[in-house]
């Protein structure tokens, strides 16, 4: 739970976050909007708009952070006018057309959090045809960097104390996109604009940007860092780039090479980067000319996968439950409006002697499905 | 096709070892594909610019296959990966 709070106690602590949006807000909503307040959290966002003016806001999330926001406006007497949906963008249905879609699921490298996908859906399946986005537009920056900091990270796996066995992970940690905060020192060449992503037209599965980077200094670079710049309304804009004096509260991203160059003054670097956002895939290259090195990286070698959900993508496949979703059926095939839980926990218990070690625990699994699948 | 055809991996495709297979990831689509240890080799070999006459003699040498099975097999897995605009 202290990792929920650590996260929203930051978006509600960070005071150039809570201005820029307030100001954009103020630029873009008519009093008597509705809004939908997508990823909402703990609902900030939505109480934003409530004070500028909005009829109601749709509170929109698939986490427990919704119950916090539930909680929040029923104390401060609004719950008739902030209403909590609980479930995901694309699967939600609102009752009503709204005026303006609100989200903040930047991340720290624009569009690694969801932002573009949940504004897509949110544009296909509820915005009225002349309904308004915040943020409204994505800039994506990326420049090369020098960082202790994040070489330590992928040092980590080569230490002495690390067991030998488990080095071969040192290739995971130089294939993932960590999450650091950066200091303008670490930054050694002048930044590019990779690209900008239009938040209020339709938004393309796949990203792909390439990019020279001029190095300012000699250096022994480690990767490349990225951040944004993010276009909220008109002349409102926020930034996590860290070589801005006003940037919110939030880390950038560190894609690292698997080893450290050395660079010199002048030397350009050619990049790449490829992103499928939705399944958090970002492939990387970087070629060093000047020395004929290059370096290829993606989050995909890194992810944790099984031979199963390999078996899972050859067509011809039969798809086969575990015990588990053979119980998850029993659970659903039994909600009728009519049975209640307890009944169809005991033929939970009946159905399948044995996976469950105590009555509580068929009660927990019993609840969750239902919590996941049922209204 | 000939075997004389050399190919390009599509930049639109990483690939990763599993268990000691390779997968491919096909990031126009988001699809993934696993690939058996022979299916693995003739990555690898396509990945180098090898032609295909070069990469059916490599496996030929390695496995107990009959040359004619051989060249048929990898044809097919070719013709599957061009058509999925995987290699081009």
């Amino acid at each position: 739970m202290s990792v929920v709070f650590d996260e929203h106690r930051a978006y509600l602590t960070d005071p150039i976050r809570l201005a820029r949006f307030k100001a954009a807000i103020e630029k873009v909503l008519k009093p008597g909007d509705v809004v939908a307040d997508l990823g909402c959290g703990f609902g900030v966002l939505g109480l934003l708009c409530l004070q500028a003016g909005a009829a109601r806001v749709y509170g929109v999330d698939s986490t427990r952070a919704l119950e916090v926001a539930r909680e929040t406006f029923r104390r401060a007497g609004l719950d008739d006018r902030y209403i909590c949906l609980s479930g995901l963008t694309s699967q939600i249905e609102l009752p009503e057309r709204v005026d303006l879609a609100i989200c903040d699921h930047i991340g720290c490298f624009g569009f690694d959090y969801g932002v573009t996908e949940l504004l897509s859906e949110a544009r296909a399946r509820f915005l009225k045809p002349n309904g308004r986005v915040i943020p409204s537009r994505l800039t994506l920056y990326i420049a090369a960097l020098q960082s202790p900091h994040c070489r330590e990270k992928l040092a980590a796996w080569d230490g002495p104390a690390s067991l030998g066995e488990y080095r071969w992970l040192r290739e995971y940690e130089t294939n993932t996109k960590h999450l650091v905060t950066l200091k303008a020192d670490d930054v050694v060449s002048a930044p590019v604009a990779l690209g900008s992503i239009d938040l209020g037209a339709e938004v393309r599965e796949v990203f792909s940007y390439s990019a020279r980077l001029a190095i300012a200094r000699d250096a022994l670079i480690d990767g490349l860092g990225g951040w944004f710049d993010c276009e909220l309304a008109d002349g409102v804009s926020m930034t996590n780039s860290p070589l801005a004096q006003d940037a919110i509260l939030r880390e950038q991203a560190f894609l690292p090479i698997d080893a450290p160059l050395m660079v010199r003054e002048g030397e350009a670097l050619l990049v790449t980067i490829m992103a499928r956002p939705a399944e958090s895939i970002v492939v990387w290259t970087l070629d060093a000319p000047a020395s004929g090195r290059r370096f290829a990286h993606s989050t995909w070698k890194a992810m944790i996968l099984s031979k199963d959900e390999l078996r899972h993508t050859k067509g011809d496949a039969p798809a086969r439950l575990t015990r588990v979703g053979r119980a998850q059926r029993t659970v659903l095939d039994l909600c009728d409006d009519a049975r209640s839980v307890g009944e169809i926990e005991a033929a939970v218990l009946r159905d399948h002697p044995g996976l469950f070690p105590t009555r509580q625990a068929i009660s927990r699994f019993v609840l969750a499905t239902l919590r996941r699948n049922t209204e | 096709m000939e075997l004389t055809r050399t190919f390009s991996i599509s930049t639109q495709v990483v690939a990763r070892e599993l268990g000691g297979e390779t997968v491919i990831l096909d990031l126009a689509s988001g699809a993934y594909f696993g690939l058996d240890t022979i299916g693995a080799q003739v990555w690898r070999l396509l990945d180098a610019g090898k032609p295909l006459s070069e990469i059916c003699d490599a496996i030929f040498d390695e496995y107990e296959v009959a040359r004619e099975e051989l060249e048929r097999d990898v044809l097919a897995l070719v013709h599957d990966l061009e058509d999925r605009k995987l290699i081009l």
